[in-house]
């Protein structure tokens, strides 16, 4: 049989609905399947995705190096947003460079306060989750910025307490401040997941192979 | 939405509300904690040949907080101070632990007593891997106070500046671990559920 008659064959095979191959990817979601979060593959490669970009980020460049200097450059961009948003209920703030300057408190933007540690492992996840390219990239262009938002608020809330309630300072941001973070990139990371399943039960579009339990 | 992402969602909630009230630095919590940390860490931590070099960890009397212990290394055998350096006990070592105590919270909300004996091992476990964290993390801070400059100390640096130095990882590395130590009961339960 020649390769076209196979296609012929198959093609119509599946417009009567009896593929005689049923396949994972053709599978609908059940209810009491197996997510694919917890198959192998998901913290593999997240891990893979993860740890080469944290060591990236986090290296100990030298003070002064092009690299250093892009970084200190992207963390006063950083600043700028933050005080540009701390602006709208304190005329008096001047951002310069990464330091942050109020008529009451003052913080300077530093490696760890751009919360890069959440944003990484939260596209390392979403990267890993299975789900079609396009959908994964849209995920990660939503769910970053929404991060950064987040991170934001965080350091408006960090530098109205610092103005006014000073003592609590160290706490919120030693304690709740990483809490929050870590809570906002989980909920955005299953709100991305959750979209995924409604869309793939409502229009029945094929789903990735994953590790799923048999039935 | 369906009764898993339910459970998932009821999860995250009960997690996130129990770890922010047990992970708040109260005070008194932090005195105390401060202190067990120091007499856990010189006799349970510490080996002998830790010991040797490091004699005690000491609290700082740090107004306004209480978590830091300071290292101190001697030089021997003359006894003059080589260099000292603190630790934030509540970043390596209490907040991780009420991560795993939010979780056992939340799994036991969730899951009723099902999951009872991955608690214990998770715990177990969390322990051992804590125990090995901060071994680490004093390790690092020990040669960093030395200023080694060795691959191996430079490799060491980096693994604590994106692991342990970020504040979010203090929160998101449990996390992590309790999802890959309980994977495999998840699955062995759905797997049961479906039959």
């Amino acid at each position: 049989m020649s390769r076209e008659a196979r296609h012929r064959k198959q093609r119509a095979r599946a417009a009567k609905g009896g593929s005689s191959k049923p396949t994972l990817e053709a599978q609908p979601s059940r209810p009491g399947a197996a997510s694919p979060l917890l198959g192998l593959r998901f913290p593999l490669v997240a891990a893979l995705i993860a740890v080469p970009l944290l060591a990236l980020y986090f290296y100990p460049y030298d003070d002064g190096g092009a690299i250093s200097t892009r970084i200190q450059s992207y963390l006063a961009v950083y600043a700028r947003a933050a005080g540009a948003v701390v602006g709208l209920f304190d005329s008096h703030v001047v951002v310069k460079g990464t330091t942050i300057s109020g008529s009451l408190f003052s913080m300077q933007i530093v490696k760890t306060c751009d919360a890069m540690e959440v944003n990484i492992l939260l596209l390392a996840a979403i990267a890993a989750f299975p789900m079609p390219w396009r959908r994964r990239i849209a995920s990660v262009l939503l769910a970053i910025p929404a991060l950064a938002l987040a991170n934001l608020c965080r350091l408006c809330v960090l530098y109205w307490l610092g103005a006014h309630i000073r003592d609590s300072f160290d706490r919120v941001h030693q304690t709740v401040a990483p809490i929050f973070m870590v809570a906002s990139a989980l909920v955005i990371f299953l709100l991305a997941t959750r979209t995924r399943q409604r869309k793939s039960r409502g229009s029945h579009e094929p789903l990735v192979a994953s590790e799923t339990t048999p039935s | 939405m369906t009764p898993g992402r339910k459970k998932l969602w009821r999860f995250v909630l009960v997690f996130i509300f129990t770890l922010a009230l047990l992970a708040w630095p109260y005070p008194f919590l932090g005195r105390a904690c401060g202190s067990v940390v120091c007499w856990g860490v010189n006799t349970w931590i510490m080996t002998a040949k830790d010991t040797s070099d490091v004699p005690s960890l000491e609290r700082d009397p740090r107004p306004g907080y209480d978590w830091y212990v300071t290292e101190v290394v001697w030089n021997r055998p003359t006894d003059s101070l080589r260099a000292k350096f603190d630790v934030d006990v509540h970043q390596t070592l209490y907040l991780p632990l009420m991560v795993f105590a939010a979780l056992m919270v939340a799994s036991r909300a969730t899951f009723g007593n099902r999951h009872f004996r991955v608690r214990l091992e998770t715990l177990g476990l969390a322990l051992l891997v804590l125990r090995a964290m901060l071994r680490f993390y004093l390790l690092e801070r020990w040669t960093d106070g030395l200023a080694h400059d060795g691959p191996f100390d430079m490799f060491l640096h980096v693994v604590q500046l994106a692991v342990a130095a970020p504040r979010g990882m203090a929160v998101a590395f449990p996390l992590i671990l309790w999802f890959l130590l309980s994977r495999k009961a998840l699955l062995a339960a759905t797997a049961a559920r479906t039959g």
